[in-house]
């Protein structure tokens, strides 16, 4: 995990637990966004493309700012990166499966005899007969990114780590 | 990783031999089970599937090896160490998405030790690696049929999910017990 990241001369500090998961949350509903807003556009008309365009750029540059921050996931670093790592992957795996399930039963659920899909408009009950195509697409997006996001969520303070580092330290070890 | 004393119907798991074969057979079963899952939509259409009957399978097919839950042929996973949304009894070392400390004083139930922990991250590493190829193979696929034939899209969408949900909730236990060495070799 990095704790700085720059943009020009624009410096962003990720040092701090709260920051980062800003960041994250910010980062998940400007995904969500833009994807309905792919969804929603027609990218025949001049508008549209403009906005899928944007969306495009704007995407390409969340996921190289998130990739930025949150470091290769699979260079090899000292044991306790190793082991953060592997249980990020542990804990991302298990959510991933959660949420495969919910998807797979929510898109059964949606398509099939129900009360609420005939309360829907007609233009979005269409739109449900797509529902496995954007679940993938949308589970591919969630696979690429969970194991960073949740260290980025879970990683204390850099000086709440620092401590707990000293605090293993052998006694007079210290500087003085 | 293995509890060692563990049997399916009468066969020790204790050779690397059983259970390979007891992958080798839990992958007809998930094939047979995709199978009737397109046969089932094929004769009675999406409407008919009832979305609440597949949980059981998932998750019971899942306890077959382990796992997911403790008395399988693989350890249980978590219970002491998993994500947690708030601290909770007994997730002292695990992760909280509110909250880092955990209130609670630890607790000790058959929890994995270090080395087992360490593995088990390690094969979910890589489980988790073959997963993010799966669904991106699957969806390259699934765009694929549809540019072909836009009419198999309601079919194979939802096939491509059962598939990926089946194999997703049991890739790390089926790596453990094709890789783990014999009990006695690795004595």
């Amino acid at each position: 995990m990095n704790t700085a990241y720059a943009i020009g001369n624009i410096h962003f500090r990720f040092e701090s637990r709260a920051r980062r998961r800003w960041f994250v949350a910010l980062f998940y509903v400007a995904i969500v966004t833009i994807c309905l807003a792919w969804c929603s556009v027609d990218p025949k008309q001049n508008a549209g493309a403009w906005i899928v365009c944007g969306c495009m750029i704007l995407g390409v540059s969340l996921a190289s700012v998130f990739s930025g921050i949150s470091g290769d996931m699979h260079i090899q670093g000292d044991e306790r990166e190793m082991q953060r790592r592997g249980q990020a992957y542990f804990n991302a795996h298990a959510l991933f499966g959660k949420f495969v399930i919910a998807a797979l039963i929510a898109d059964a659920y949606f398509r099939g005899r129900n009360p609420l899909t005939p309360l829907l408009p007609p233009a979005l009950r269409g739109g449900m007969m797509d529902g496995p195509y954007a679940l993938l697409m949308a589970l591919g997006l969630l696979c690429l990114t969970l194991p960073q996001a949740i260290l980025l969520w879970t990683e204390p303070d850099i000086e709440e780590m620092a401590l707990e580092q000293g605090e293993g330290a052998p006694a007079g070890g210290g500087p003085r | 990783m293995i509890a060692e004393q563990y049997r399916i119907l009468g066969i020790p798991m204790a050779s690397r031999r059983a259970r390979r074969a007891l992958v080798v057979v839990y992958w007809a079963l998930i094939l047979s089970l995709c199978l009737g899952f397109v046969v089932h939509q094929s004769r009675h259409g999406v409407e008919d599937l009832n979305p609440w009957g597949l949980f059981p399978i998932f998750v019971g097919l899942a306890a077959i090896l382990g796992g997911v839950k403790a008395g399988g042929v693989v350890k249980r996973f978590s219970g002491s160490d998993g994500i947690s949304v708030l601290p909770t009894p007994g997730d002292e070392g695990g992760l909280t998405l509110f909250g880092s400390k955990s209130i609670f004083p630890p607790e000790d139930s058959g929890a994995l030790d270090e080395r087992e922990r360490n593995e088990r991250n390690a094969v979910h590493y890589r489980a988790y690696t073959s997963a993010r190829w799966l669904t991106l193979a699957l969806y390259l696929i699934y765009a694929g049929i549809g540019a072909w034939h836009a009419a198999w899209f309601p079919r194979i969408g939802p096939l491509f999910l059962f598939l990926l949900t089946l194999v997703l909730w049991s890739l790390p236990q089926m790596l453990i017990l094709w890789n783990e060495p014999d009990v006695e070799e690795a004595r």
